[in-house]
C-alpha cells in the first residue's frame, strides 16, 4: 500500500510542480496572479488533440510553439499593461480564463476528450505496477524542473529573472532589460504549462473546465509561498503526499481536495507567506 | 514631569540590514528638535517604530509616561502622538475637507467634542491654521489636485485635528520651493509657539536650523550626537557621517 | 433616476408575464449582490473574489431553516441576511492578516472549499443535488417582483446612505491609504470588520431571497463565476458608486435575455465583455458617461450640504 502512495505522490507532485512553478514564476516577476495559467495547460492539450492528424510528435511541437505565442500575446495585451495592478489584473485573467473555457466549449464541444499516451504499457517499480506514461511524466517533470533550476541559477537571463523578482527598480538600474525579462518569464511559464499538458494531460481528461486545475494547485502555491520557486517545488510533493494519504486511507472523491483547501486556509491564517514566500514587510522575494 | 517621549534601546533589523540600532532619545515637552542624518540612516524607520507602524525587535518607547512600544498605530495616535509622512500620503480620491475630517472621527477627537456643533468646524479650523483656506474653493478640491506644498500642509492639518501633544514631521520641506518653504516654516514656528512639541526629520539644514534649538544625528541607525547646531557641526563623528563634504554645510 | 424607479414600481401593472417579471426579479437580486460587493471593494477597498461565499451560505442556511424547520421565507430571509453578516465577520478575520494576493487567493477558494464540504456531508447539505422544495416568496409572481423591488430599493438606499455617511468616509480612507488612516487614529481593523459585516448582510439577504425564488439551491452557487458576476455588475456600473450595481445588473440581465438566441455564445460574449470592461473601463460606465458626476458620487453627505450652502443650489 505504502508504495502505491509513494509512487502516486511523486506523479501528482510532478504535475503540481510544473503548474505551480509556472504560476509562481510569472507572479514573482510581473507581480500579478495569472489566473488563466491553468488555461494555458488546457489549451495545449486541446492543440495537441486537434493536430493529432499530423502525428503525435509534430502536434506536440507545434502546440508548444503555439502556446508560447498565445502566452506572449496575452502578456502584451492584457497582463503587461496591468502589471502591479493586483486585484484588477487578477480579475482580467479570470475573465480571460472564462473566454478560453467558452471558446473551447464551442470549438471542441463540452464533452471530455483525451489525448494519447506517449508510451503505452506498464512497468514494475518497487513491486508496484506503474503505467509507463506516469513514469515518463514523472521523469519529464524532474528533467524540466532541473532544467528550470539550471536556467534560473546559472544562465544570464535566468539571473535577470531573479533580479527582477527581487527588486525591479534596482534591476532596471543595473541595466537589465525588464521588458525582455517579462517576456521570457511568460514564455517559460507557458512552456511549463505546455509540457505539463504534454506529459500529464493524457493521464487526465481534456475538457473546457480543465483550466480550474490551477485552483487545485493553489494550496501548493500557498504552502510554498507566493513567488518562490523553491517553495513551490517542495510544497508540490508535500501536498501531493497529503492528498494521496487522505485518498488512500480516508476515501476518494472530494475529500482529499477539501482537506487541501482546509490546510491552505489554516496556512493563510497562521503563516500566509508559506514556507519561502515574500515576507509581508515587503522584503525581497527569493525566487 | 518626565519627558514627553522616551526612546530606549530601540532596535530593528530587516533581514540582514540593521535599520535602527540601540537608539535612545529623550524629548521634553515643548521642545522642537531636528532629526538629521545621511540617507538611509534610519530616521523614517524610527518614526515608524515610534508610531507603531512597525514593531521593534527590542527596546521601548514611552510616551507621556506610558509604554507604547507594541501598540497599534491608531491607539498611539489617539494618545496624542501624530505624524506626517515623507510622501504626502493623503487620501487621494477624497476631497481636501474630507481628508481632514477623517481625523475628527478618531477616538481622541470624538472624546474632546467641546460642543462644536457639527463635525466640520474643527477640520475647517485646521485648514485655516495651515492657510489652505481661504480660498474656500480649496476645501472642495480633490486631495490629488493640491500642489506639493499644499499637500504637505494638508497632512499637518489632519494631524492638528487630533490635537496632538507631540507632532512628528517627516521632511516637511521636501520638494518645496522658496515661497512654500517660508509658509511651512512660519507654520511650524507658530505651532511650536502654541505649545506643540515637534520633532522634524529634514535634510534642508538652513530651513531646519532656523526652527530648532537641538539636533539629533542618526547614522546607521544609531544616535551619534545630540546638541545645539553649532556643536553638532563641529562634531567629528557627524562630519564623518556626512563624508566630510556636507559637514561644512551643517552650519547655516 | 427617480422616474426610472417609479416606472419600475408600475411594471406589474403593465405585464403579468412570468418570463419578463422573473428577469427583473433576478436583476434586482443581482443588483443587491453587486452592491454588497461594491461596499466592500469600491468603498472600503477590499477586493474579494468570493462574494458568493456569503450569498451561497446564506442561501443554504435559509433553505435548511425553511425545509428542515418549516420557517417561512419572511423569517428565513432576514435570518439568511444575519447569517451572511456573521459569515462576513468570519471572512474578515483572516483578511486582516493577509496582504493583497494572499487575500485574493483566500477569497477565491473559500467558496470552493465550502463546495467540497458540502459534498462531504450530503446528509446535511443535500450534496450535489442541493436542497429543493423551498417555499416560494409568493405564489403570485407580481408579488414576488414587488418584494424583490422592495429588497433592491431598500438595500441600495441603505447602502448609499452608509456610503455617504461618516462611516463611508472612514471606509474610503481605508481604501485610499490604510496606514494614514491608522496614523490618524482610526481603528482600521474595526471598520474593516464592519464593512465585511455589512457586505455579508446584504449578500446574504440577496442569496436567501434567490433561494426562495428558485425554491432550490445547489452547490453551483459557490462557483467562482458566481462571485465574479457580482464584480461584473458593480464594475460595469462603476466601482464605488453602489447604485452602479443596479445599472450593471439590469444591463447584464437584459443582455442575457437578448442573447438567448445565441445561447452557446452567451457566456463567451459575457466573458469577452468582462475582459474588455476590466481592462479598458475599470472605472465603470456611469463614471465614464458622467465625468462631472464624480464629485457627487461617493462624497460625504456633510460636505455636500456645506457645498450647497456656499454655492447655492448647484454643485
Amino acid at each position: 500500500m505504502i508504495e502505491e502512495v509513494v509512487v502516486s505522490t511523486l506523479i501528482l507532485g510532478g504535475l503540481y510542480a510544473l503548474l505551480s512553478l509556472g504560476f509562481s514564476l510569472i507572479s514573482g516577476v510581473a507581480r500579478i496572479m495569472n489566473l488563466a495559467h491553468g488555461a494555458l495547460y488546457m489549451l495545449t492539450a486541446y492543440f495537441i488533440y486537434s493536430l493529432l492528424s499530423l502525428g503525435l510528435g509534430t502536434s506536440i511541437i507545434i502546440s508548444l510553439v503555439l502556446i508560447v505565442l498565445v502566452a506572449l500575446i496575452i502578456y502584451k495585451l492584457l497582463i503587461g499593461p496591468m502589471r502591479e495592478k493586483g486585484a484588477r489584473a487578477a480579475l482580467v485573467t479570470l475573465a480571460l480564463a472564462l473566454v478560453f473555457q467558452e471558446s473551447a466549449k464551442l470549438i471542441w464541444g463540452p464533452e471530455f476528450q483525451s489525448i494519447p499516451y506517449l508510451i503505452s504499457g506498464y512497468v514494475t517499480i518497487l513491486g508496484v505496477r506503474v503505467v509507463s506514461q506516469k513514469l515518463l511524466a514523472l521523469v519529464a517533470a524532474a528533467v524540466l524542473v532541473s532544467v528550470l533550476w539550471f536556467f534560473v541559477t546559472r544562465t544570464k537571463p535566468g539571473k535577470g529573472i531573479r533580479a527582477v523578482a527581487q527588486n525591479i527598480e534596482v534591476a532596471r538600474l543595473v541595466g537589465i532589460n525588464i521588458r525582455r525579462v517579462f517576456m521570457i518569464s511568460m514564455g517559460i511559464s507557458a512552456l511549463l504549462a505546455g509540457f505539463a499538458a504534454v506529459f500529464f494531460a493524457p493521464l487526465y481528461v481534456v475538457s473546457p473546465t480543465e483550466w480550474t486545475i490551477l485552483f487545485q494547485a493553489f494550496p501548493v502555491i500557498v504552502l510554498g509561498g507566493l513567488g518562490s520557486l523553491k517553495g513551490s517545488f517542495i510544497a508540490s510533493f508535500v501536498m501531493a503526499f497529503i492528498e494521496k494519504i487522505v485518498e488512500f486511507y480516508v476515501g476518494g472523491g472530494y475529500t482529499a481536495g477539501t482537506v487541501s483547501f482546509v490546510i491552505m486556509a489554516v496556512i493563510l491564517f497562521v503563516r500566509p507567506t508559506g514556507l519561502f514566500g515574500k515576507s509581508s514587510s515587503g522584503g525581497d522575494s527569493r525566487l | 514631569m518626565g519627558p514627553i517621549l522616551e526612546v530606549s534601546g530601540l532596535s530593528k533589523r530587516f533581514g540582514g540590514i540593521v535599520a535602527v540600532n540601540n537608539f535612545s532619545l529623550q524629548i521634553d515637552k515643548g521642545e522642537i528638535i531636528g532629526l538629521i542624518g545621511p540617507n538611509g540612516a534610519g530616521k523614517t524607520t524610527l518614526f515608524n517604530l515610534v508610531t507603531g507602524l512597525i514593531k521593534p525587535d527590542s527596546g521601548t518607547v514611552m510616551f507621556e509616561g506610558r509604554n507604547i512600544t507594541r501598540l497599534k498605530p491608531h491607539k498611539i495616535a489617539n494618545m496624542g502622538l501624530a505624524r506626517t509622512f515623507q510622501n504626502t500620503q493623503s487620501f487621494k480620491q477624497m476631497l481636501v475637507i474630507e481628508n481632514v475630517a477623517i481625523a475628527r472621527f478618531s477616538e481622541r477627537a470624538m472624546s474632546r467634542r467641546n460642543g462644536d456643533g457639527d463635525f466640520l468646524s474643527k477640520p475647517l479650523e485646521a485648514l485655516r491654521r495651515v492657510n489652505l483656506v481661504p480660498p474656500e474653493s480649496n476645501m472642495f478640491k480633490l486631495a490629488s489636485q493640491l500642489s506639493h506644498g499644499q499637500s504637505k500642509r494638508l497632512d499637518i492639518a489632519r494631524a492638528l485635528v487630533l490635537e496632538p501633544d507631540l507632532l512628528l514631521l517627516d521632511e516637511p520641506f521636501g520638494g518645496l520651493g522658496m515661497i512654500e518653504m517660508t509658509i511651512m516654516s512660519s507654520l511650524i514656528k507658530k505651532l511650536h509657539d502654541e505649545g506643540l512639541t515637534i520633532v522634524i526629520i529634514e535634510h534642508k539644514m538652513r530651513a531646519l536650523v532656523k526652527l530648532i534649538k537641538k539636533l539629533v544625528v542618526m547614522h546607521f541607525g544609531e544616535n551619534i550626537a545630540e546638541g545645539p547646531p553649532c556643536e553638532i557641526a563641529k562634531n567629528p563623528k557627524v562630519c564623518e557621517a556626512y563624508l566630510g563634504k556636507e559637514g561644512d554645510g551643517l552650519i547655516a | 433616476m427617480l422616474i426610472l424607479l417609479i416606472l419600475l414600481l408600475f411594471v406589474p401593472a403593465l405585464t403579468r408575464d412570468y418570463y419578463i417579471l422573473s428577469i427583473l426579479i433576478f436583476a434586482n437580486i443581482f443588483a443587491v449582490f453587486g452592491a454588497s460587493w461594491d461596499v466592500l471593494a469600491g468603498v472600503t477597498g477590499i477586493f474579494s473574489f468570493g462574494q458568493a461565499f456569503f450569498f451561497g451560505l446564506a442561501g443554504y442556511v435559509s433553505a435548511l431553516l425553511n425545509v428542515k424547520l418549516g420557517l417561512p421565507p419572511l423569517i428565513t430571509i432576514p435570518l439568511g441576511g444575519a447569517c451572511g453578516m456573521l459569515v462576513g465577520l468570519v471572512f474578515g478575520l483572516p483578511s486582516l492578516r493577509l496582504k493583497g494576493p494572499y487575500f485574493t487567493i483566500m477569497s477565491l477558494l473559500f467558496p470552493t472549499t465550502v463546495t467540497g464540504l458540502i459534498y462531504m456531508f450530503p446528509w446535511i447539505s443535500g450534496g450535489e443535488a442541493g436542497i429543493y422544495g423551498l417555499n416560494p416568496i409568493s405564489n403570485d409572481i407580481a408579488v414576488t417582483y414587488l418584494a424583490s423591488l422592495f429588497l433592491m430599493l431598500g438595500s441600495i438606499f441603505v447602502l448609499m446612505k452608509i456610503a455617504s455617511s461618516r462611516l463611508g468616509l472612514i471606509f474610503r480612507s481605508i481604501r485610499d491609504d490604510v496606514d494614514t488612516a491608522e496614523a490618524t487614529g482610526i481603528n482600521t481593523n474595526k471598520y474593516k470588520f464592519l464593512s465585511f459585516a455589512i457586505s455579508g448582510l446584504f449578500a446574504g439577504l440577496a442569496g436567501a431571497f434567490q433561494a426562495h425564488f428558485l425554491m432550490s439551491i445547489s452547490p453551483f452557487i459557490f462557483n467562482p463565476v458566481y462571485s465574479f458576476n457580482a464584480i461584473l455588475y458593480a464594475a460595469l456600473g462603476g466601482i464605488g458608486t453602489i447604485f452602479g450595481s443596479v445599472g450593471g445588473a439590469f444591463i447584464m440581465s437584459f443582455l442575457n435575455e437578448a442573447l438567448r438566441g445565441v445561447a452557446e455564445f452567451r457566456v463567451l460574449i459575457y466573458a469577452v465583455a468582462m475582459v474588455l470592461v476590466f481592462r479598458y473601463i475599470p472605472e465603470g460606465i456611469f463614471r465614464r458617461v458622467g465625468k462631472h458626476l464624480n464629485f457627487r458620487l461617493g462624497v460625504w453627505g456633510e460636505v455636500k450640504k456645506l457645498r450647497r450652502s456656499r454655492h447655492g443650489s448647484n454643485s
